[in-house]
């Protein structure tokens, strides 16, 4: 339990930390973006006092440390603000409906990932014929070598195109009619994520293989397929979740590409838009919740990790 | 008296495999033809990427390879001049974080200093949270689209920049993670024993063991950064148009994708030989496996 | 004496990857009995075992020279072990924390093995588990069965592995270096428990150690490898009082025993690489009694007068030197 505590709390110091350090950042990089958001919002042909009426309501008169520190403090009280652009309307609540699609789509990317991922690799590390191995370890390497919105573009020719197997980008905007526009551009994060996890699991399963423990279940009559599934598969999976951990950055930047490319409402769209119109406190909001995310998406790999692994809880 | 010695459990020295070196050779090559034809094709083929030769949105004919784009401009030779400036940009894109990050990493973990190790990795792990895109983008933002460095297109310096400012964590964690492993060994104990200086520690000793790891990870770490580039058009940042850049030639060609496939999927092609040739170089640089077989 | 002969090995010569590491070997067990095999490092020892117990394949190696019959069985046949895995013959390894699944209880390992070979005596898997837990002398079997392989001492664990390996009461079991792993006080303790249930449960046993003492504690024949070949074997009280080969005569005097002053004397020189082993016998450039033409042929065993079995051509010889010596 002492081993969860700790990590539990190192986790949670890091969560404040980069909430911190992501407001503080974000804040004094957007604020050096060129532009006036009070200008951006009223149009080049308003009066220069109603621009100046603006930045006061908005608190852009006072200086970057104030603005910076206010921001922070709403932080800690749960509040991202009030957008620019859409006056009076709360960060978050314009922010939730863009993040839902990217994390549904990093959701089933991910799921996609890691049950493809793991059957091949496993499959890969049992496979006795060396063309098999040659052939699966060829095929990663090429799949490896595609960054995630390149293989969108592919599987939109080939699948959407040609074979109208789905629809060529776009969002229902509800569920489960979703699903239909979802898979795709979720299947094009999977071929680099889930190649990456196959190449682990393959590696990891070899290495179970040659430990002396299967060899040792063996001799002792433990029928094959018993072995594979209790003693080589868990072992395998085990490298998988610090490597997803690892990996949340990427799904989550692969994610906003893919989504660009497949037309989806989601965080990537949302940070252009709030970019264009100069609106401050969204921006800071996106780049804060993806942050956050990717945090906490951390302290679930730490936590899955230990429930995994009976090392990693010593001293009951 | 080697007669108390235990039986070691791997009883095979482990046989450097073939194919590992067939694998090396072959990445080198793939990279190669692909920087080749960068260099060459637009000495060899003088048209002008920008200038239009035919018809828009022409398939592939032996005169155009690629085919022609929205405006009716030669892809094939939009997408080599095009690679001169990824592969530029790319190399520029890591080498200068892989020094940085490799300098400051090593000497953060040859440093005896704890607070200095915990305040700079916190550092790292704030920017690590960051999606890299994320900063790249606001930093893109920031300088915007017309900061130039001169012999670089507009929008290159900005690219540039954001690489530089957060890609060195990554190398400085490497850097870090490996030096406190070196660390523990002898001949490193030994040079502090041996009473010899801090700095010289570090450059003579730590850092030419510090390198290969670090270096390792930028071969791979190239492909990344050419995937991000070529990202950020999707972004509506990154390479202004016209000039031509992977990332923009695919953006273009995907509103049309549906009646002209060529002008996304053949730069796609390129850069997807240029990454099976650094994934192979990586793969023979880091493996070493030895197939157990379950029986 | 009416003893039935259980596993008989002659001549066998074992190979991985090609290379070849084991050239000779010929060993006998009768059925209960209890034999050891002693050598240094890369002796063929272990391969020897693993041979006997099917994980050759494994490591990618084979047999490729020679006999090897197990219970009547050929063992140099491919898929020979299948069902002999458990319950005829069975292994008990070097190093016990990585011979468990570090991801499964100790339970769960004991009831796998016993559904297995179908081997719960009618008790249930479960309680058959505690009993071949008490049976190994390990107290409170309930919690070991809930523990996970780290959490227990090597000793326990060593004794857990013991226990997996007679839990199909095989005719047969492997002892390799079980004990190499361990403190000298829990060494003493696993050899004394293999030697007990070779006794009580009527089982054979090869018991493989680098050092002598440790065999002489449990077995009554003794085989002494080196460089591959079986070099002397014969039973282990003679071996240990009058070893009759020069190797077996410098093992014994390289060991440490209580009692005894002087100088340990070691071996000098390192056994020769696989891929050079000398033409003529093996041992012969570290030997003190070498001269040219033992590194003619290879010698081969051949019966002494004190009741073993020496591949040495000089060993008439040397034993009228040495009680020429010694008078």
């Amino acid at each position: 339990m002492i081993a969860v505590l700790r990590i539990l709390l190192g986790r949670v110091l890091q969560i404040v930390l980069v909430a911190l350090f992501v407001t503080v950042g974000t804040g004094a990089l957007v604020r050096l973006i060129p532009g006036d958001p009070a200008r951006a919002i009223l149009g080049s042909r308003a009066s220069p006092e109603a621009v100046s009426a603006l930045r006061g309501e908005l608190g852009l008169d006072l200086p970057m440390i104030q603005q910076l520190g206010e921001s922070v403090a709403k932080l800690f009280q749960g509040d991202l603000g009030t957008s620019f652009a859409v006056r009076g309307q709360d960060v978050l609540s314009l922010i939730l409906p863009a993040l839902a699609v990217t994390a549904s789509l990093a959701a089933v990317a991910l799921v996609f990932s890691i049950v493809s991922g793991v059957g091949v690799g496993l499959w890969l590390a049992l496979v006795r014929r060396p063309e098999a191995d040659l052939a699966g370890r060829l095929v990663m390497t090429v799949l490896l070598a595609l960054p995630g919105f390149m293989a969108g573009l592919i599987l939109l020719y080939v699948v959407s195109v040609q074979l109208k197997l789905a629809p060529a980008g776009g969002w229902a905007g509800s569920w489960p009619g979703n699903a239909r526009y979802i898979w795709l551009p979720a299947l094009a994060l999977t071929i680099y994520l889930g190649s990456l996890i196959a190449r682990a699991v393959r590696q990891a399963a070899l290495d179970t293989i040659g430990e002396p423990f299967v060899q040792a279940a063996r001799t002792r009559g433990v029928p094959r397929s018993r072995i594979v599934l209790r003693h080589i598969l868990p072992n395998a999976i085990l490298p998988v979740i610090p490597l997803v951990g690892l990996n949340a950055g990427f799904l989550v930047s692969g994610a906003v590409i893919v989504e660009s490319v497949f037309a989806l409402p989601g965080l990537g769209a949302k940070l252009l838009e709030a970019m264009g119109s100069r609106d401050l406190p969204v921006v800071q909001g996106i780049a804060l919740i993806t942050a956050l995310s990717i945090v906490v998406f951390n302290l679930l790999a730490d936590l899955a990790n230990i429930a995994a692994d009976p090392r990693l809880r010593r001293s009951h | 008296m080697a007669v108390v010695a235990a039986e070691a459990p791997g009883l095979v020295p482990a046989r450097r495999r073939r194919p590992r070196r067939l694998e090396l050779r072959v990445g080198i090559g793939l990279i190669a033809a692909v920087i080749l034809a960068c260099v060459v094709i637009p000495i060899v083929n003088t048209t002008d990427p920008n200038a239009l030769v035919a018809a828009p949105l022409q398939p592939p004919s032996a005169q155009h390879p690629f085919g022609t784009d929205t405006v009716g401009r030669d892809v094939f030779i939009r997408v080599f001049t095009a690679g001169r400036l990824d592969l530029a940009l790319a190399a520029l894109g890591v080498i200068v974080p892989l020094v940085t990050g490799t300098v400051i990493g090593t000497v953060i973990g040859a440093s005896r200093s704890r607070t200095l190790d915990v305040v700079a990795m916190r550092f790292t792990d704030g920017l690590i949270a960051f999606p890299f895109m994320i900063v790249v983008l606001l930093i893109v933002l920031i300088l915007g689209p017309e900061a130039q460095i001169p012999p670089l297109p507009p929008g290159a310096a900005s690219v540039l920049a954001a690489t530089w400012l957060v890609n060195w964590t990554t190398y400085a964690r490497l850097a870090r993670a490996r030096t406190h492993v070196l660390r523990q060994e002898d001949f490193i104990a030994a040079t502090g024993l041996l009473g010899y200086s801090r700095p010289r520690i570090v450059v003579r000793h730590l850092l030419p063991s510090v390198s290969p790891t670090t270096a390792t990870f930028a071969v791979a770490d190239t492909l990344g950064i050419v995937a991000l580039i070529a990202a950020l058009p999707f972004l509506g940042a990154g390479i202004q148009p016209p000039t031509p850049e992977w990332g923009s030639i695919m953006y273009e060609g995907r509103g049309v994708l549906s009646q002209a496939w060529w002008i996304s999927l053949s730069t796609v092609g390129v850069v997807l030989v240029l990454g099976t040739g650094v994934m192979m170089v990586v793969d023979s640089l880091i493996s070493n496996t030895r197939r157990a077989r379950l029986t | 004496m009416t003893q039935t002969l259980l596993l008989q090995a002659s001549n066998v010569a074992i190979e991985i990857d090609g290379r070849q590491l084991v050239s000779s070997v010929d060993l006998a067990v009768n059925k209960g009995s209890a034999v050891g095999i002693v050598g240094e490092t890369g002796s063929g020892k272990s391969l020897t075992c693993r041979a006997i117990a099917g994980s050759l394949p494994a490591i990618g190696g084979s047999i490729t020279h020679g006999t090897l019959t197990l219970d009547g069985r050929d063992l140099t046949k491919p898929k020979a072990y299948a069902d002999l895995y458990g319950r005829t013959v069975s292994l008990v390894p070097q190093n016990s924390l990585s011979a468990l699944n570090p991801l499964m209880r100790i339970g769960a390992h004991l009831i796998e093995t016993i559904k297995a070979l179908d081997a719960d005596d009618g008790l249930g898997p479960k309680n058959r588990a505690a009993q071949l837990l008490e049976r190994v002398g390990l107290r409170d079997p309930e919690r070991i069965l809930r523990q996970y392989p780290h959490q227990l001492s090597g000793g326990m664990r060593q004794r857990v592995m013991i226990a997996l390996a007679i839990a199909g009461r095989p005719k047969l079991l492997i002892a390799d270096e079980p004990t190499t792993a361990l403190d000298v006080s829990v060494q003493k303790e696993i050899v004394e428990l293999l030697g007990q249930l070779t006794r009580e449960e009527d089982m054979a046993m090869i018991l493989v150690s680098h050092d002598l003492g440790v065999v002489s504690a449990a077995t009554e024949t003794v085989a002494v490898m080196y460089s591959g070949m079986v070099v002397e074997h014969g039973p282990t009280e003679t071996i240990l009082q009058h070893p009759r080969h020069p190797y077996t005569k410098a093992l014994l005097e390289a060991r440490p025993t209580i009692g005894r002053t002087g100088r340990l004397v070691g071996i000098p020189g390192a056994p020769a690489s696989p891929d050079a082993w000398p033409s003529g016998c093996r041992f012969a450039p570290r030997c003190k009694y070498a001269q040219p033409a033992c590194n003619e042929a290879v010698p081969t065993l051949e019966a002494t007068d004190s009741g073993q079995f020496v591949a040495c051509r000089r060993v008439h010889e040397i034993g009228a030197l040495e009680s020429a010596g010694a008078a």
